[in-house]
């Protein structure tokens, strides 16, 4: 089922700021460019592996386990920024210590750019799911129901990948203006500006075929307390966006936007960094001058 | 009309003070959101009441539990919307936008047991920061006329529009 809702803002906003209101945050990095490199299949199991910190990031990780002669060491491989576990040099590295005797764990720095723009972050979250994710608020009558829906993902999908469809939060961008946000309720939202003080938001909320109208009910109910033009939260998120709209209307006097925020930062940045900002605008920029 | 049926307190579909009172009411509730008195306007409401705005363009009958409303609050999420509109971090009404409600056409369409159902146009202004918003629609009410003092027991605003042109709602309507 496809439910649309139509939102058209009287007085918007750019792009970047168009960025911050996209759940929390999205950390994209520079794109690497590409590279031709041969990869070889790995000779032992392989397996994705799942790490969740202690402030509730979910980061993927491979785990190469050797077959052949192991030696009484492991590597432990968390590489830097602007890479993935799964990009073929460091897939092959894993493997070639395997072959020597180490089992090696490679994992990514918290969250990650998927390329060309498009990000995502993974978190555990506090709230209901109405995929699967139970929680006291939702009632004890839909309890089981929910239970079910989870043990029934997690027999067609495995543990691993059932357990992260139920639980983990995820909000996408899709570059330059498609964002999923597979949260409280699944919504889709695209955003065009229509001129430079005037956006059109449009939001979809998403939900399965055949749902139980029970579930859709809460799904429903669930989506309302969070999200959509009388929502608790996204009218805020709005309310920022032309705030900051307002101030861009000095830019003859100012003619940059400070986006500076977490850039000295040593380690990962932080959900609350504008690192996706930057990122985004650097996107923007490689491919304007592309077309240049 | 069987009169009979519909008397409650003395007041009747039919009575002729019975639309004066209800719009003395209904002012009182514009009145109580215009002066940001919203506690006071959600002591308007009996326990276990509803506040909902449909989606645009959907119809009258349209049910929360198969469509996705712009509000459909039970009594407690209602109860948690005024309490956040209290909070300066409920942003998009910190600092306060100014309103004025308008109510006219004014009907009883229904009177069952003291409980009248009615309905009334409305245009809803809210100004912040030199931008004016304009709701308007029809409220349909349920209104329990045998309490004391009445209570609202749903309240449902049906947007005209055939879209949400300020694309917020931040505010009752």
């Amino acid at each position: 089922m496809t439910t649309k809702q139509s939102a058209t803002r009287s007085a918007l906003i750019g792009i970047a700021a168009a960025l911050a209101v996209l759940g929390t945050a999205f950390l994209i990095w520079q794109k690497v460019g590409p590279r031709a490199v041969t990869v070889a299949a790995g000779k032992f199991p392989e397996e994705l592996v799942y790490a969740r910190s202690s402030d509730d990031i979910v980061n993927a990780g491979a785990l190469f386990t050797s077959k052949a002669s192991p030696k009484p060491l492991a590597v432990i491989w968390i590489h830097g920024w602007g890479t993935n576990f799964y990009s073929p040099t460091y897939a092959m590295i894993g493997r070639a210590l395997a072959a020597r005797g180490y089992t090696t764990i490679s994992g990514n720095t918290r969250m990650h750019d998927l390329g060309n723009g498009h990000a995502v972050i993974e978190y555990a979250s506090p709230w209901g799911r109405p995929v699967a994710r139970w929680v006291p608020s939702m009632g004890e009558d839909k309890r089981e129901h929910l239970e079910a829906l989870r043990n029934e993902l997690i027999k067609r999908f495995g543990e691993q990948r059932g357990t992260r469809i139920a639980e983990f939060s995820r909000n996408m961008l899709i570059f330059p203006n498609l964002v999923i946000n597979d949260i409280m309720a699944i919504t889709v939202r695209t955003f065009y500006p229509d001129a430079a003080n005037r956006m059109t938001v449009s939001a979809w909320a998403l939900g399965a075929r055949d749902e139980d109208h029970e579930l859709r009910k809460l799904r429903l109910f669930n989506f309302l307390e969070f999200l959509g033009p009388g929502g608790f939260a996204t009218p805020d998120d709005q309310e920022a966006l032309e705030n900051c709209q307002r101030g861009y209307r000095n830019q003859r006097e100012a003619a940059w936007n400070d986006i500076s925020k977490g850039m000295p930062r040593v380690g990962p940045p932080k959900n609350d960094d504008e690192e996706q900002m930057r990122s985004f605008w650097r996107q923007w920029r490689q491919r304007m001058a592309g077309a240049a | 009309m069987n009169a009979d049926v519909s008397l409650s307190q003395g007041l009747a579909k039919d009575d002729p003070t019975l639309r004066a009172k209800i719009e003395d009411f209904l002012y009182l509730e514009a009145d109580l959101l215009d002066e940001w008195r919203i506690e006071e306007w959600f002591a308007l409401f009996a326990e276990g009441a509803t506040y909902e705005v449909p989606p645009t363009g959907d119809d009258k009958e349209a049910d929360p539990a198969t469509s996705l409303f712009y509000i459909a609050d039970d009594y407690v999420r209602l109860r948690e919307r005024v309490v956040r509109l209290t909070k300066k971090e409920a942003h998009s009404e910190f600092p306060r936008s100014q309103q004025r409600h308008m109510i006219s056409n004014v009907r009883i369409t229904a009177m069952t047991a003291g409980v009248a159902d009615v309905t009334c146009n409305f245009i809803t202004y809210r100004a912040k920061r030199g931008v004016v918003d304009t709701y308007y629609g029809k409220h349909l009410y349920r209104i329990d006329c045998a309490a004391s003092p009445w209570k609202i027991k749903s309240k449902r605003s049906v947007l005209g529009m055939d879209m949400l042109y300020p694309g917020k709602l931040t505010i009752i309507i």
